[in-house]
């Protein structure tokens, strides 16, 4: 192996490394006690190769939201041939809810919501990530569902709001209040209840 | 006045004044920072006083949340004879907006979800006498909506959750993530294509 792709290979190692403790420090002790040394020394890195790879404790933090939501950005497989409408939003539902109970982003946005008065910065980011982001992503899966007529012309942006609306109140408001909250027994067919109310707005065979 | 009202009166009056001083100590420094006797301070009464009213920092913070919540039912109508679907829902949304504005919920809520891992207690009461005890009050307003023939037969507690979750979308997400988060200019109009939403899914 050539020198400088084993440096590549070690400082991306390093790098989530730092962001595995870095998450770990952040959701046990949240945003303003969780200290930069003890992130260095959890990751066994130094704090100068720390600060190589974040220049300041906000930048690490918005560096982890945005891995947290890199599947909420990715939907490119989100239709696959034979699918039907209910089978696409089923699978959008389930990448939401694996980002904010597999990823933990319940617990992130219960650490940044506990900064909002002191660093507000850190929540504005993180809606931008995780709210509209994320939106504009399902909104782009929308749009290609009606365009291959599987749902009725609509405002996609407004739908895809009302969508994750409803799931989230159903599933991530509760998580919210719930120190280590998992996803319900009956999670499927809550999630379906909601596809159910989705087609009844938009579906082929919804009112006009 | 007789001696045992005006004590009375008195007492009533420094329940006020603590409520208000908790809410905004609670409000500018988190939960856990808040200290009791910081508030008796800015209330102008004693410790003694402030703990004879509320037992511990759970439950005057929870007593805070029931005030906020008991406002709802100066709004909302008791029975629902002579309104249609739409007004009864609108009557819900309205007092649901002055709580989380007028009444500060939104940001209420947003400290108790940030204390979670220190304070989980307040939260699983908070959420079960302030939150779901509001979403009780519509999944009967909708109960009575089917039963007269207004509304489909429907699993009316996931109902009142995806009416819920559609207005919360634009007036609580938004705020639980800014410091300031004032009431959108275009909130009627919003309000209302939620109702519509709603009523499209679950309508006769």
């Amino acid at each position: 192996m050539a020198l400088d792709t084993h440096r590549r290979k070690i400082s991306s190692q390093k790098r989530a490394g730092i962001l595995r403790s870095a998450k770990k420090h952040f959701l046990k002790y949240g945003y303003t006690s969780a200290g930069m040394a003890d992130i260095a020394r959890d990751a066994d890195v130094s704090t100068a190769t720390l600060y190589k790879h974040f220049s300041s404790k906000e930048e690490l933090f918005a560096a982890i939201v945005r891995e947290v939501a890199v599947p909420a950005g990715d939907y490119s497989g989100a239709i696959e041939a034979g699918d039907t409408a209910r089978d696409i939003l089923y699978r959008l539902c389930r990448i939401y809810l694996s980002i904010q109970f597999d990823q933990q982003a319940n617990a992130l946005m219960r650490v940044v919501m506990a900064e909002v008065p002191s660093v507000p910065q850190l929540a504005a980011d993180m809606y931008e990530v995780l709210g509209n982001r994320r939106n504009d992503s399902l909104m782009a899966v929308i749009d290609e569902m009606i365009r291959r007529g599987m749902l009725k012309p609509h405002d996609s942006a407004f739908g895809a709001r009302l969508g994750g609306g409803m799931l989230k109140e159903v599933f991530v408001w509760p998580a919210l209040f719930e120190p280590e909250a998992e996803l319900p027994p009956d999670a499927d067919e809550k999630i379906h209840r909601v596809i159910d109310a989705y087609l009844a707005l938009y579906g082929p065979d919804a009112k006009d | 006045m007789g001696l045992a009202s005006y004590r009375r009166t008195v007492s009533e009056t420094k329940r006020a004044a603590i409520l208000r001083a908790a809410r905004d100590n609670f409000l500018n420094g988190g939960f856990t920072r808040a200290a009791m006797a910081d508030i008796a301070r800015d209330a102008d009464v004693s410790t003694a006083t402030l703990y004879k009213h509320f037992s511990s920092k759970n439950a005057l913070f929870a007593a805070i949340v029931e005030d906020a919540c008991a406002s709802i039912n100066d709004i909302l109508p008791a029975d629902i004879a002579n309104q249609n679907a739409r007004e009864v829902l609108r009557r819900f949304a309205d007092a649901y907006v002055e709580q989380q504005f007028d009444h500060r919920m939104n940001e209420l809520l947003r400290v108790v979800i940030a204390e979670v891992p220190n304070a989980p207690d307040l939260a699983s009461s908070v959420y079960a006498n302030g939150v779901m005890a509001r979403y009780d009050r519509l999944m009967n307003a909708l109960d009575a909506l089917v039963e007269r023939g207004d509304l489909k037969p429907h699993n009316t507690r996931d109902g009142a959750l995806h009416l819920g979750g559609m207005v919360k979308e634009f007036i609580v997400w938004p705020a639980l993530f800014a410091p300031r988060f004032e009431k959108p200019a275009d909130l009627d109009a919003k309000i209302d294509a939620c109702i519509d939403a709603f009523l499209k899914i679950y309508g006769n």
